[in-house]
């Protein structure tokens, strides 16, 4: 058991770290926040990294990416750490939207798409999240209707990271209400620009607008805007989380957050504060190191070709929850003024995190069915054509189950 | 990076499960509760090469840390699981300290002598203070004091002193005891449980699995090995994180005692694990076990690699690995409601476990004070030399 490279890992270290060392300079000063009011330096830098070979480097190489494994990507992000400089600009299109792509798309669709995120050229959004369909994503009511040689798209989505620059979005819709809600649902390509599509900022509780809500009002779209096939939208949706939620983790550091460094911080300010404050502090920094090796444990699965299991998805409960209790002690010892200065903006960021990807109950019933092998809640939906459970939903008379 | 283990570790797992499964160490641990003497599975650990878990070929001064550390963990979890008692958390803690002195002729003959289980050792742990080379002694509760002495020249000396909660002591046993020699150094006597001037009383509090005790020493002879005081830290670190080990091992029946009563046990016409309070519950048990089995990884790729991080690893798993114990343990009671807390139950054994093992070397206070006072030191270690992550980008950013 150790830490070492491998042979290869160790040669694709030393590539990578030679060339940030003669290239970090041109990197954008701040790190990839959530938000970012001008993206030029950001696209910039992730067209300069792509150049280089480092954007996509699991990806096909008939693709545009570099056909390495995750190894290889796993010792760029931790060279890129580092240097202290941020990686690609548009993560979820390179690392959720391009591989389910890959997977579901036609050759007409990878060929048009792909290359253009690799270039941080076109940048991506997901429309999956509904007012009424979050942990019940399946339930999405928004109505992708068939007419003439198009669709007609209708509804609203919520939570849409990045809706106000991207310029095209993954959206997943019903095709069809008449069969159980997990088999109608349709995945389409949806450009942002086109018209009926309505864009308005949703500011969190942290002051930052780092989502939108998106109205589609009669929005117009092609025979191809459809991403694998019609009533074959499910898998596509779970691709597309699989991925998102492989990457929760390095989202922290997206954030701006280093484990490391904010475990350094925690022991430094609680020495000398007594046996109660050395308590609290040793509780955290020894949930930030479970989380580090916890994440390394995945990716040692990873490199051998095997999957961890769902289990591994825990990690971002620990994750919020060592993070918090981390600002809020970080904020003790620094005193009431810390709550307006970093430490409390990332207190503030914490709920969001909890809830992204999945609130903090799906992910523990998913955990203890998928791997405990708890039984199952009953679903009063199962079975039941989607037309039904809507009418039940809105309370109009007629509905029975 | 590779943190699987290996073929070789996980069969010497396996069958110390089977082994242990075999000898019904669980139905002894009960059997203890009501007067029975507790079965000694040194014969078994001998036959199944566990005294020599830690000394693995390329074990020296010039080589790793501790390669057989992983291996060492694996059992340890198993002798959790079944509630054995070995005394292997403390012999495992003197072989560690002295693996690196091969050189030395008493502490390589030692070493073979340990390693084949000939003789078993005890380590009579100190508490490292908040500087290396600094020790105390310290129980639970108990205020600290001072080292025992040891009097003598070269490498016969006396040691006079007491300490108590040592885990797992024994007369039939060699003691590796931290002293203050003659000059104010630090040392490490290795006195002869059976040897005039030593009184050594066990007691079994709450569990009869946790033996701990105090040994008072008058003048007591002992040999002097050449060890310094990072030795000895090593085996308390050793220690540390074998007893977490166990408290995983712990988590992991009680967990799995839960899983299965909360599948069959049905209410309300559905299993009572089909209910998100019971399940969630499960699961916050399964999240803080994968997360002690995450910081057990941290130790032993530190152990491979004679990584700086290793005592904060140590101390870090103890830390965390009691108190996923405490939250098992109380779970387990919880999801079976009035059944788990009958004296017929398993449950209350391995909460009587997690309870008593918990106050070994000092506990949680004693483990957090020195994770937090080895993360500050290595944090400063970092910044001076300038290695922080981060930091090159941003002097750079700063000089332009």
């Amino acid at each position: 058991m150790d830490l070492a490279d491998s042979p290869a890992e160790a040669a694709y270290r030393r590539l990578a770290r030679g060339w940030l060392d003669s290239n970090a300079r041109h990197a954008p000063a701040d790190r990839v926040v959530v938000l970012v009011a001008d993206t030029a330096p950001f696209r910039a830098w992730q067209c300069r990294l792509y150049e280089a070979g480092f954007v996509g480097i699991t990806w096909p190489a008939a693709y545009g990416g570099q056909g390495l494994g995750q190894a290889e990507l796993a010792v760029f992000a931790s060279e890129l750490a580092r240097a202290g400089v941020p990686g690609p600009f548009d993560m979820v299109g390179t690392s959720a939207i391009g591989p389910t792509i890959i997977a579901h798309g036609t050759e007409a669709q990878r060929v048009r798409y792909l290359p253009k995120i690799l270039r941080a050229e076109e940048f991506w959004c997901q429309l999956f999240s509904e007012p009424s369909a979050g942990s019940d994503l399946a339930a999405v009511r928004t109505t992708a209707k068939h007419r003439g040689g198009g669709w007609e798209i209708t509804g609203r989505k919520m939570w849409t990271t990045h809706g106000h620059q991207a310029d095209l979005g993954l959206l997943l819709a019903r095709t069809d209400p008449d069969v159980p809600k997990h088999e109608g649902l349709t995945v389409f390509i949806v450009p942002m620009s086109a018209h009926g599509v309505i864009i308005q900022p949703l500011r969190l509780m942290s002051g930052h607008r780092d989502f939108n809500e998106i109205t589609l009002d009669h929005v117009e779209l092609s025979e191809d805007a459809v991403l694998g096939e019609v009533g074959g939208g499910w898998p596509v949706a779970l691709t597309m989380l699989a991925q998102e939620r492989f990457h929760l983790v390095a989202g922290l550091d997206q954030m701006g957050l280093d484990i490391g460094s904010l475990a350094a911080s925690v022991a430094r300010s609680a020495v000398g504060g007594g046996p109660v404050m050395e308590h609290n502090a040793a509780a955290i920094i020894a949930d930030l190191h479970a989380l580090r090796f916890s994440s390394y444990r995945a990716l040692s699965l990873i490199t051998r070709g095997r999957q961890p299991d769902a289990g591994a998805a825990l990690s971002k409960i620990t994750a919020v929850d060592a993070v918090t209790r981390a600002c809020r002690f970080m904020i003790e010892a620094l005193g009431a003024e810390a709550l307006d200065g970093q430490w409390g903006e990332l207190l503030a960021q914490m709920p969001g995190l909890q809830v992204g990807g999945g609130t903090r109950e799906m992910l523990l019933s998913a955990v203890g069915e998928r791997v405990l092998g708890l039984p199952r809640e009953t679903r009063a939906d199962k079975d039941v054509p989607f037309r039904e459970l809507e009418l039940a939903d809105s309370g109009r008379p007629g509905a029975q189950r | 990076m590779n943190l699987e283990f290996s073929r070789e570790e996980k069969e010497l797992a396996a069958a110390a499960r089977t082994a242990l499964a075999k000898r019904g160490t669980v139905a002894s641990a009960r059997a203890a509760l009501d007067g029975d003497q507790l079965p000694d599975l040194w014969e078994l650990a001998i036959r199944l090469g566990w005294p020599g878990v830690l000394v693995m070929p390329g074990c020296g001064p010039d080589g790793p840390l501790l390669p057989g550390l992983a291996a060492a963990m694996l059992l340890h979890v198993e002798c959790g699981r079944a509630l054995a008692s070995t005394g292997l958390p403390g012999h495992c803690a003197v072989v560690a300290a002295i693996a690196r002195h091969q050189r030395h002729e008493a502490a390589a003959a030692l070493l073979d002598e340990l390693a084949a289980g000939v003789v078993r050792g005890v380590f009579v742990p100190p508490v490292p203070g908040s500087q290396p080379g600094q020790w105390k002694i310290q129980a639970c509760g108990r205020a600290a004091g001072e080292l025992p002495a040891a009097a003598g020249a070269g490498q016969d000396a006396e040691v006079t002193g007491s300490v108590t909660m040592v885990p797992g002591i024994a007369e039939d046993a060699r003691l590796l005891v931290p002293v203050r020699r003659g000059d104010g150094a630090v040392g490490a006597a290795i006195v002869d449980g059976r040897a005039r001037g030593i009184k050594i009383m066990t007691e079994r509090h709450y569990d009869m699995t946790t033996s701990v005790g105090s040994v008072e020493m008058h003048a007591a002879p002992a040999t002097m090995l050449p060890l310094a005081s990072a030795d000895l830290r090593r085996a308390w670190d050793v220690m540390q994180v074998l007893l977490a080990a166990e408290a995983l091992g712990v988590c992991e029946a009680a967990l799995e005692m839960g899983v299965d009563y909360a599948r069959q046990r049905r209410a309300f016409g559905r299993p009572i694990g089909a209910f998100q309070a019971v399940k969630h519950q499960l699961v916050e048990v399964y999240r803080q076990m994968e997360n002690v089995r995450s910081l057990l990884c941290f130790a032993a790729a530190c152990a491979g690699t004679s990584a700086k991080e290793f005592s904060l690893a140590c101390s870090c798993a103890r830390l965390a690995a009691d108190r996923a114990a405490e939250c098992a343990t109380r779970t387990c009671m919880t999801v079976h409601g009035a059944v788990g807390v009958t004296w017929e139950h398993d449950a209350h054994l391995y909460f009587r476990r997690a309870e008593a093992a918990r106050l070994l070397l000092g506990g949680a206070s004693v483990a957090a004070g020195h994770v937090t006072s080895e993360s500050a030191r290595l944090a400063e270690e970092q910044i001076a030399e300038g290695s922080a992550p981060g930091e090159k980008h941003a002097r750079e950013k700063e000089e332009t």
